[in-house]
């Protein structure tokens, strides 16, 4: 492990503790504090270890990292030595999210997942694209209590590929990407979970993979190849599409005159490379006032919690560091890719003592570059 | 053996797990106890301080480790030990509900009862129309083994 994740290259420069969003708060945590317990300590001590599960597999320290430690694939190497003794983190929501996942491991469910698709938009059973949906049908089920509207990010997807021609299959049976398991250290289930998707992909005959979610992208592409070997089917994220016909000028958009704030997420940004496809298609909407929080692109702020474990007072600052460099730049709107940001920043806003200082206006990505298509 | 009690093979024998409040419900059950009255076995009954404890997490929980239906045996609106449990477990019910339906294991495998004080033959007839219910739905298709989940054996002594 410690070879594979160029562990042994760590130069002991410090450079990610100054990066990382829980050093900032809990002195006791350091990512190269970790790489140097993890080479010095035995095994069974690295494993029991609690600062296993703070990490936010953010990436911070590995953009940052000089000597190229691949630290997040780090992390979830400790995370799946620990779980395969039984140890885990601290599970949010009751456990629930979990086991959704590990349901939906079984092979025999028949899902009713398709309930967001608007009569006005077109979907086939078999098609060379496939739209990849996520759990969002699940999320805005789960938090109806935050007013989570993840499902407008799919309804957002659909418009836009339908607008450029793209009628995709949708898999009614498409499973949760795993990106969760794996990332707590559950590599059976993950596995579990990627060849039931490979499984369903390959039903509906599709080449090409086009998800709007940032962490279904990520694992579609990179951790499902690394995993499974070849899949069959390469994955593009939405924007990319969106910014190619933007590019050519396929696509119009009405004027508007608001102003939001676009925020990285993570996987998209950090781990996958997409700064500027957004930003781009953003620039195509005529009067959109588009601006940048302090922190964005590279050192764009986490959005405070991963993989639905270990949840704190920590995790929490990092939501209301957000949401008040946000409110900073003045904008309407704070605009991100990610479901699991929504979801995030929206329960930070339900503090009772911060809360209204928080308040923003929350809204996918996809959900509002579909809205300002012009008819 | 006379036929009567002879199993037959495709005979489905429905896991339920059954969430039970300490203040209303337990003390039908415990009525239903002393009257004699006979109820279905097939549900595992667990006894918390409140309904209001039980959220989605258990409940998907017990359908990952491969339960058939919850049963939840709470108490009637006003009569509630700690007054907010009867509403939070409203609240559960109805995202844990939301959740089945997607899944698509379907609702009605989570069932409800408000229980009234002390009132044996109430309960027993709604735990025998449960498991009527969950056999009627047949097995749950939810199908997940994995290593961390240790099953206990029905049969061991507790003590």
């Amino acid at each position: 492990m410690i070879a594979t994740t160029k562990a042994y290259a760590c130069l002991d420069c410090g450079k990610c503790t100054a990066a990382c969003p829980i050093s900032r708060y809990d002195s006791g945590f350091s990512p190269r504090m970790l790489v140097y317990d993890a080479i010095h300590e035995t095994d069974i001590e690295i494993v029991h270890d609690d600062r296993l599960w703070q990490c936010l597999t953010c990436a911070s320290c590995e953009t940052i990292c000089t000597s190229g430690v691949r630290y997040g694939e780090f992390i979830r190497t400790l995370r799946g030595d620990a779980s395969e003794q039984g140890i885990t983190g601290q599970c949010t929501h009751g456990g629930a999210l979990q086991s959704l996942m590990h349901i939906m491991a079984s092979d025999d469910l028949k899902q009713n997942r398709l309930d967001w698709v608007p009569k006005q938009l077109e979907t086939a059973t078999t098609s060379d694209t496939l739209f990849f949906v996520g759990c969002a049908p699940y999320f805005d089920s789960f938090f109806s209590n935050l007013e989570v509207k993840t499902r407008r990010a799919a309804q957002g997807s659909l418009a836009l590929l339908n607008r450029m021609g793209i009628i995709p299959a949708v898999s009614p049976d498409e499973r949760c990407c795993g990106h969760d398991l794996l990332n707590s250290g559950d590599i059976d289930g993950f596995k579990k979970l990627a060849n039931q998707n490979v499984k369903e992909i390959s039903k509906t005959g599709a080449k090409r993979v086009v998800t709007s979610c940032p962490e279904g992208y990520h694992t579609l592409k990179v951790e499902y190849p690394r995993y499974l070997g070849n899949t069959g089917f390469e994955v593009v994220h939405l924007t990319e599409l969106v910014a190619e016909a933007v590019a050519k000028g396929e696509l119009s958009f009405n004027k508007t005159k608001r102003k939001v704030a676009y925020h990285d997420p993570c996987r998209l940004g950090r781990m996958s490379g997409i700064y500027d496809e957004p930003r781009a298609i953003l620039d195509a909407i005529p009067g959109l006032t588009v601006v940048e929080m302090s922190h964005h692109r590279g050192t764009a702020l986490c959005c405070g919690t991963q993989s639905w474990i270990n949840c704190g007072a920590i995790n929490k600052q990092l939501q209301v560091d957000l949401l008040k460099e946000a409110k900073a730049t003045g904008a309407d709107v704070l605009l991100t890719a990610c479901p699991k940001c929504q979801i995030h920043l929206k329960c930070a806003m339900h503090d009772e003592v911060l809360g209204q200082d928080l308040k923003i206006k929350i809204q996918d990505f996809a959900g509002f570059v579909a809205g300002a298509l012009a008819r | 053996m006379s036929n009567k009690f002879k199993i037959c093979k495709d005979d489905f024998e429905p896991r339920i797990v059954g969430f039970v409040c300490n203040w209303g419900a337990y003390s039908s059950l415990e009525m239903a106890g002393v009257n004699k009255l006979k109820y279905a076995p097939d549900v595992k009954l667990i006894r918390l301080m409140c309904l209001g404890r039980v959220h989605t997490g258990l409940v998907l929980k017990a359908f990952e480790m491969g339960a058939d239906g919850i049963l939840l045996l709470g108490c009637p609106p006003g009569s509630c030990h700690y007054e907010f449990g009867v509403d939070r477990t409203k609240e559960s019910v109805a995202q844990m509900k939301k959740m089945l339906n997607l899944l698509g294991l379907g609702s009605k495998r989570v069932h409800l009862v408000e229980v009234p004080p002390d009132d044996g033959e109430f309960v027993a007839r709604r735990i025998n129309a449960f498991v009527k219910r969950t056999k009627d739905l047949g097995p749950s298709p939810v199908k997940y083994a994995p290593s961390q989940i240790e099953m206990v054996d029905p049969s061991a002594s507790l003590f």
